[in-house]
């Protein structure tokens, strides 16, 4: 009987081991995700701009040129989906001039592959009216990709980030 | 009784055992998770290359931006070419916005050095002033090289070993670094 007891308080003490072990595990890890920490709205609708250029410049060359193109793909991509705007282009590769509404996206810091495993990118993001030059809308846009304990993939950031910086152009 | 005794502090040995591979799981868990981050020692500096006599510099990924206070430095470095080389120059200016930027790159396998923003050759002297003006609270990285006419060493660096539960691990390839002070 007091074997079994004390089989039976092992059992128990292994189960709640495990259960602090996969708590551990889970607090270890960022949650993932992205904020979005708006700077200036715009004082007005921004309805009336129809075409907007992408412009993606790159602070941080931890962040690759493929991982560049990776995000401007996925922004020029989301925002045609939208269907909020009538043309969108990246500024970097088309010949277009013809935009109304200037996106520009800085990449300013970004966290690859590292011994905590979540990879984040860090961005601030401008709406310029191209024709007088005046910034309509900023913010400080970041994102990170999940799970420390398996490692976090840097195409979760991006696409992450890229939802953030899209909702921020269709919305106002 | 005695066989007994003995069976019992043996089952008391397992169950001490069993507490104790438990605790070490879950300690184990606790700083591989990231939850915890254990001091970490640094060891020994290998230069690879000239080391800088200023701006002076403490040798670590993070304490090696100490703040100067000019815009516009005049980097030396120890001499080391002989009569007939010169020195190359590069100044490039890191991503890090704080000490913190510094302290997360620090936990990534590999950091770029930053964006050159001034580059020159053909110094024939172990000290050289930089002509533009940099960027004020900004975070740069600097490297001296040895150019013998067409040849060219590579760029001058330290590494650090460092201790960290109980693996040893090298960080190579750092550069020097300042910090400009503010405007």
């Amino acid at each position: 009987m007091k074997t079994g007891n004390r089989s039976c308080s092992l059992f128990q003490l292994s189960a709640l081991i495990l259960f602090v072990c996969g708590l551990l595990c889970i607090s270890g890890c960022t949650t993932p995700g992205s904020s979005i920490q708006v700077k200036q709205t715009p004082a007005q609708s921004l309805s009336g701009y129809k075409i907007v250029a992408v412009e993606v410049t790159n602070m941080d060359l931890d962040f690759d040129t493929n991982e560049v193109d990776r995000l401007t793909g996925s922004i020029v991509d989301g925002l045609r989906k939208s269907g909020r705007f009538d043309k969108v282009y990246d500024s970097a590769t088309s010949d277009e001039h013809d935009a109304d509404l200037k996106l520009s996206i800085v990449v300013q810091f970004v966290l690859a592959a590292n011994m905590n495993k979540v990879q984040s990118i860090e961005t601030s993001v401008a709406l310029t009216d191209l024709g007088d030059g005046k910034t309509l809308a900023t913010a400080l846009v970041n994102s990170h990709s999940e799970w420390a304990l398996f490692g976090g993939h840097m195409t979760n950031a991006i696409a992450k980030l890229s939802d953030q910086i899209i909702d921020f152009t269709t919305k106002p | 009784m005695a066989a007994e005794w003995v069976q019992m502090g043996t089952l008391d040995m397992k169950i001490k055992i069993g507490y104790l591979t438990s605790l070490g799981l879950v300690i184990s868990l606790f700083f591989f998770s990231g939850c915890y981050e254990l001091p970490r020692n640094y060891g020994t500096v290998f230069h690879a290359g000239i080391s800088p006599i200023y701006p002076a510099m403490n040798y670590g990924f993070v304490s090696r931006f100490q703040t100067i206070v000019t815009h516009t430095p005049e980097l030396k470095w120890r001499d080391l070419k002989t009569t007939n080389q010169t020195y190359d120059v590069c100044i490039w200016e890191t991503p890090y916005r704080s000490i913190d930027d510094i302290k997360r790159k620090e936990a990534q396998f590999q950091s770029s050095w930053g964006i050159p923003v001034y580059s020159t050759n053909n110094i024939a002297t172990n000290y050289f002033q930089i002509p533009l003006r940099l960027k004020p609270d900004t975070y740069y990285n600097w490297s001296v090289r040895v150019r013998d006419g067409e040849k060219v060493g590579n760029w001058s660096s330290f590494a650090q070993g460092r201790a960290e539960l109980s693996v040893i691990e090298t960080r190579s390839g750092v550069p020097f670094g300042f910090k400009t002070p503010p405007p």
